[in-house]
């Protein structure tokens, strides 16, 4: 798959959604940081598109940098060799804030369950999409329990 | 007229919660199902009870302490859990693992195949009531877990990868004994199609049940050998080789996609079989051909350190296919470890699998899904 052609087809289809192109670690694989109100048309883009027909959701994961909350969509083809991780970043307004984005469960179902647990575990909330209702966690302590600034139950020995 | 006047019964569909706990289950879940009679209408799946914190606790301590946590995410895959980190930071790093460790380390996952493939084929014989099988497979079994224990001193929680090798070279007399087990299951496999996998009974209970079908792998990335036993030829080990595997000499078993009922119990459960076959051809190649030389590229400490980066690391487990991203910050410790299991697609599949199957059906669909809830719910 050649990035280089797929940005300006993006472009086209979706304007103003592609920010950055860098590859992702040292294997240098194609990636693409995106304006995460965007990754629900970008996603059914990727999917339908002919030349990249990109079907399944391999995985959904979201960390926290320097007080950043980075999503990273990692998608692939079932019919040819196609790959590409899908970025975008957010900032939480406040400490313990949580984050909207769209979902893209009803591009990919594969999304649900990690739409789930990322809304639970990091605040994440999954809009425009069928609502995963968050995981059945009885969760102690305060904040969300995969954020740096996550207070464990007092008395707790991390 | 008609003197017998028919009384109206309610057929409203009946409402059956079960869980967390019971005996059909693959584990600690709750499945909510709608009965018509006995026929499942519908059913949602609610899992988190095994939730252990197991990526947070990545975070709070230093790295030569992960492999340790890795081989908990799954308790009957432990190698799989350890080596997908340890791919991922060996990336992150820029670290050449030594040639030697890399066959120890394809030695070591698929043992832990096969020996996770014999429980498959326990957990399913028992859902069906062949008790006996039961006892063969797990005595078998054994001799596995002894090898570990040989090897790591643990049968289970085995951390024995580190991130640069592994943490001990092979024990006098390890490699002969991996070949003599191998030897004995090629034969036990043939008497476990005589006595089961082809047996009228079984084939009566798993044939036609819990079929997925092509639109089920796309929609829930199934991967593994619930993928391959409908037809789909993908498996890492081939797609994405690493660790060595790019140099042994193996084909991807795969059922025929255009056989009566691809993709049902009974294919899977043969599929496991025909693994199990194909991780003994690769460990005889592997055991025959373990190179001299190191078995680590460099000994950690506690303070030891990443550099700043990210990778994903992808490996084939018994369950099919095991992401693991890893984000150093360039401190002692992870930054960020999130697994994606393969058990965590097949799960999200179980309730449409369901759908139109019988009560008495559940255990054995759910049995021949592998789905191991401690990677699902971490």
């Amino acid at each position: 798959m050649d990035i280089g052609e797929l940005i300006p087809k993006l472009d086209t289809a979706v304007p103003g959604s592609v920010l950055d192109q860098r590859p992702f670690g040292r294997r240098a694989d194609p990636s693409l940081w995106l304006e995460l109100k965007s990754i629900d048309r970008v996603g059914a883009f990727l999917k339908d598109e002919p030349t990249l027909l990109l079907d399944w959701l391999e995985n959904l994961s979201v960390m926290e940098i320097e007080g950043m909350l980075v999503i990273s969509w990692f998608l692939r083809s079932t019919r040819n060799d196609n790959m590409l991780v899908l970025r975008g970043s957010a900032l939480p307004e406040e400490l313990g804030a949580t984050v909207s984005l769209p979902s893209v469960s009803g591009i990919w179902p594969m999304a649900a369950p990690l739409e789930r647990e990322n809304a639970t575990l990091f605040g994440m909330q999954f809009t425009s999409g069928p609502s995963p209702d968050p995981a059945g966690l009885h969760l102690q302590g305060e904040g969300f329990p995969l954020r740096k600034s996550y207070l464990f139950p007092k008395g707790t020995k991390a | 007229m008609n003197m017998m006047s028919q009384e109206r019964l309610p057929s409203d569909l009946a409402r059956w919660t079960i869980g967390p706990w019971h005996e059909a289950l693959p584990g600690p879940i709750r499945l909510r199902l709608n009965l018509d009679g006995e026929i499942i209408v519908s059913g949602e799946v609610e899992s988190g009870y095994l939730h252990r914190g197991l990526e947070k606790a990545f975070e709070l301590h230093p790295w030569i302490s992960a492999p340790m946590y890795a081989d908990r995410l799954d308790p009957e895959n432990p190698a799989f859990g350890e080596l997908a980190f340890c791919l991922a930071a060996e990336e992150i790093g820029g670290i050449e693992v030594p040639e030697r460790a890399q066959v120890i380390r394809i030695i070591l996952s698929e043992l832990n195949r096969v020996s996770s493939h014999m429980a498959y084929i326990a957990r399913v014989a028992r859902a069906v009531g062949a008790e006996t099988m039961v006892h063969y497979v797990l005595r078998d079994r054994e001799r596995f877990l002894d090898l570990f224990e040989l090897l790591t001193g643990m049968r289970f929680s085995l951390n024995y990868l580190r991130i640069g090798g592994v943490d001990q070279d092979v024990t006098e007399g390890f490699i002969e004994r991996v070949l003599e087990a191998c030897e004995l299951i090629r034969i036990r496999l043939k008497e476990y199609n005589d006595l089961f996998s082809f047996n009228q009974a079984f084939l009566k209970r798993a044939v036609g049940i819990g079929i997925i079908r092509e639109d089920h792998l796309r929609r829930f990335g199934l991967s593994g050998p619930n993928a391959r036993a409908a037809g789909m030829r993908f498996d890492i080990r081939k797609s994405h080789s690493y660790s060595g595997y790019e140099k042994l000499d193996f084909t991807v078993p795969t059922a025929d996609a255009s056989g009566d009922y691809p993709g049902d119990a009974h294919n899977r459960f043969v599929q496991r079989l025909r693994e199990i076959s194909q991780s003994l051809d690769l460990l005889k190649q592997a055991a025959e051909t373990v190179p001299a030389g190191e078995f680590r590229a460099m000994k950690m400490n506690r303070e030891y350190r990443l550099p700043r980066g990210e990778a994903y690391a992808r490996v084939e487990s018994s369950r099919g296919l095991l992401g693991c991203y890893v984000v150093s910050d360039g401190s002692d410790r992870p930054s960020r470890v999130q697994f994606r299991p393969a058990s965590l697609s097949s799960l999200e599949a179980l309730p449409e699998l369901l759908v139109g199957a019988r009560l008495e059906d559940l255990p054995l669909i759910c049995a021949s899904l592998d789905i191991g809830i401690a990677e699902v719910d971490r």
